[in-house]
């Protein structure tokens, strides 16, 4: 099974490369661009990648807009990486926000841009768990503060949030815990619920923002 | 011990009048305005001479006028304040500014300053050196036959009257206080009368507003450029890398890519040094919003119509927002110059009581972002608008609004007061 992607980015040398380095691979393949966001909803409707790759900064519509639009329109939207010149960047922090699933920096290696892709395509684990936690901190623990102390975990919930929120997927979870894959997936399904969280992403960034994940 | 120790702390507040090295830098500053006092009392004729009660009273009042001519001098405040910061308050400066008079209010404040500070060296240094003098003939007088003699007072000698010296002493100590207190009242004064005012208080926030701006300016380029194009050649190189066995092609072409992008980003950087090298301070006044006019003819030149409408008045903006105001339109004029070409503007200045609003209006929407920027720099002076605007308290929003290009800015006037 190939993974679909959609590259989105203002700028086609950044496009290229990016073709470039996901086309060489068998499992990847790139089946569409765009150099905005405003484009973007229609061409996901018809090319149905699993995968869209975009750019935060681009001039007419970003990539936060984008987001937006693709998960507001969409039953089954494709997953969300976002593609960004620096971390520290607010419109990062913002799109991840809205419910991009995870992002990845123009200057990563190559090997480092096609594991994010089938890191997020495969769906349970988190691109960069540490430069997220780095970037909620830097954003300060404002908005939902005490999003994981109102959800009434169980500790068990607790332990699989910790763990997400190092960046271990569901095996390796379960793997830690001495628990069962589908045990771990069904705790998983029920801290999303109860934080009122899209993905794993937006449950860790709420972890990191309540303080139920420290900083080390 | 126990009951000695609370006795401790008190006891070094009480000496420390004595050993603090400020008393002795204020009574330093103390003397230099007594030399200046002496020196612009001896301008009058007939002041110098014997020192009777009205020549004493003569020291304090004559100098008054020439004091108050200097006092008034733009330049004088920053003298004042200089000396005042090395010698009334050394190691702690914040609160007493250097600059020039920013206005009448200062400059009246200055000669206040001027005439107090003589008045106060007279008042203070004229009884301190008396009742040390004193004190001294007190301690010597029981060591002498004769007895001791100063300022009409008359000390017997012999040994009978050794309780003279730690009457003396006490005399020494007590005009050290005093010298003290006098020094304290004239920190007190010259913090309060060199201080900054409201006017100095604006020109720093002012300025702290144009350095940060400025600052975030640099930053954004800095990002849109450099940042850009090094995360490009990484990106082309890190392909070409992977593709060099399978497609030369590609290789040779990320190989001219990156070639170029780095060329240009040498330039930038290259501008950008430029920039950062030259003076920071800007010689001339930058233009604030009444001068919109003359950049809405500049603009008409360029081949735009522009229209401006103006309505309130645009001289009552307080500085820093007018030349924030002017540079946003600038900036709004110039991305639609840039992306959607010489097409029809609006442009809608708006000033009430507490805000300003600027409106943007381009009346061809289909044509901007269009023809891009290729590269570096494409919306990132919309970026500006807003990073200037919300750093003023305030808000701006850009994009396509009912088939119309449209910038919005708001930016409270009260911000400055």
């Amino acid at each position: 099974m190939t993974i679909r992607i959609l590259l989105v980015d203002d700028d086609e040398l950044v496009r290229a490369g990016l073709r470039a380095i996901l086309g060489a691979q068998p499992d990847l393949e790139v089946v569409g661009e765009a150099d905005d966001g405003a484009g973007v909803l229609s061409l996901v409707r018809s090319l149905r990648p699993d995968v869209v790759a975009m750019d935060v900064r681009m001039p007419r519509v970003d990539g936060i807009q984008a987001t937006r639009d693709l998960l507001a329109h969409l039953d089954q939207p494709p997953k969300i990486l976002i593609i960004t010149t620096f971390e520290n960047d607010e419109y990062v922090y913002e799109a991840l926000r809205v419910g991009a699933h995870g992002f990845l920096l123009k200057r990563a290696r190559p090997a480092e841009i096609t594991g994010a892709v089938r890191a997020l395509a495969t769906g349970d684990s988190l691109v960069f768990p540490a430069k997220l936690r780095a970037l909620v901190e830097r954003h300060g623990k404002a908005a939902g503060g005490d999003a994981v102390a109102r959800a009434n975990l169980t500790d068990r919930e607790a332990d699989v949030l910790r763990a997400m929120a190092r960046g271990l997927n569901n095996a390796e979870i379960a793997a830690e815990l001495f628990l069962g894959t589908e045990t771990v997936k069904s705790h998983v399904s029920a801290l999303l619920g109860k934080l009122g969280a899209r993905d794993r992403t937006q449950a860790v960034i709420a972890a990191y923002q309540s303080g139920f994940v420290g900083p080390g | 011990m126990s009951r000695i120790a609370p006795l401790r702390p008190s006891l070094t507040h009480l000496v420390r009048p004595l050993v603090a090295p400020t008393t002795y830098t204020r009574a330093f500053h103390l003397f230099t305005a007594l030399a200046l006092g002496v020196a612009v009392a001896l301008v009058y004729p007939g002041l110098e001479g014997d020192s009777g009660a009205a020549d004493g009273l003569a020291l304090l009042v004559a100098p008054i006028p020439i004091l108050v001519a200097f006092g008034l001098l733009a330049e004088a405040r920053r003298f004042e304040g200089f000396l005042a910061r090395l010698l009334l308050r050394p190691g702690d400066e914040s609160d007493i500014v250097v600059t020039r008079s920013q206005g009448w209010a200062d400059r009246w404040r200055t000669a206040l300053w001027l005439v107090l500070r003589v008045d106060l060296a007279w008042l203070g240094l004229a009884p301190t050196g008396h009742a040390v003098f004193t004190g001294v003939a007190m301690i010597v007088a029981p060591g002498t036959d004769g007895g001791m003699e100063f300022g009409g007072l008359t000390f017997a000698g012999g040994a009978g009257h050794w309780w003279l010296i730690p009457l003396g002493l006490l005399l020494i100590v007590g005009a050290l206080y005093y010298l003290a207190g006098v020094g304290w009242l004239l920190t007190r004064l010259g913090t309060r009368l060199l201080g900054p005012s409201a006017n100095e208080r604006l020109a720093t926030a002012e300025r702290r507003t144009e350095q940060l701006l400025e600052h975030n300016r640099l930053a954004r380029e800095l990002h849109d450029s450099i940042g850009h194009a090094l995360s490009v050649t990484v990106l082309q190189a890190g392909a070409a890398r992977q593709l060099l066995d399978s497609d030369p092609g590609f290789a040779n072409r990320a190989l001219e890519a990156i070639e170029e992008t780095g060329r240009q980003a040498l330039e930038d950087l290259e501008r950008m040094l430029l920039l950062l090298r030259d003076a920071p301070e800007p010689a001339a006044p930058r233009p604030g919003l009444p001068e919109l006019k003359l950049l809405i003819d500049g603009t008409r030149g360029a081949g735009a119509p522009v229209e401006l409408r103006v309505s309130g008045a645009l001289d009552a903006v307080p500085a820093v927002i007018s030349r924030e105001g002017y540079r946003i339109v600038q900036e709004s004029l110039t991305n639609v110059l840039r992306h959607a070409g010489p097409v029809p503007v609006d442009v809608t200045v708006t000033v009430d009581d507490h805000d300003v609003e600027l409106l943007v209006l381009s009346s061809a929407p289909a044509a901007v972002g269009e023809r891009r920027v290729v590269g570096a720099g494409s919306g990132s002076g919309l970026r500006g608008i807003r990073e200037r605007a919300a750093l003023l308290g305030g808000e701006a929003t850009a994009g396509v609004h009912e088939d119309y290009w449209r910038v919005h800015v708001r930016l409270p006037l009260r911000w400055a007061s």
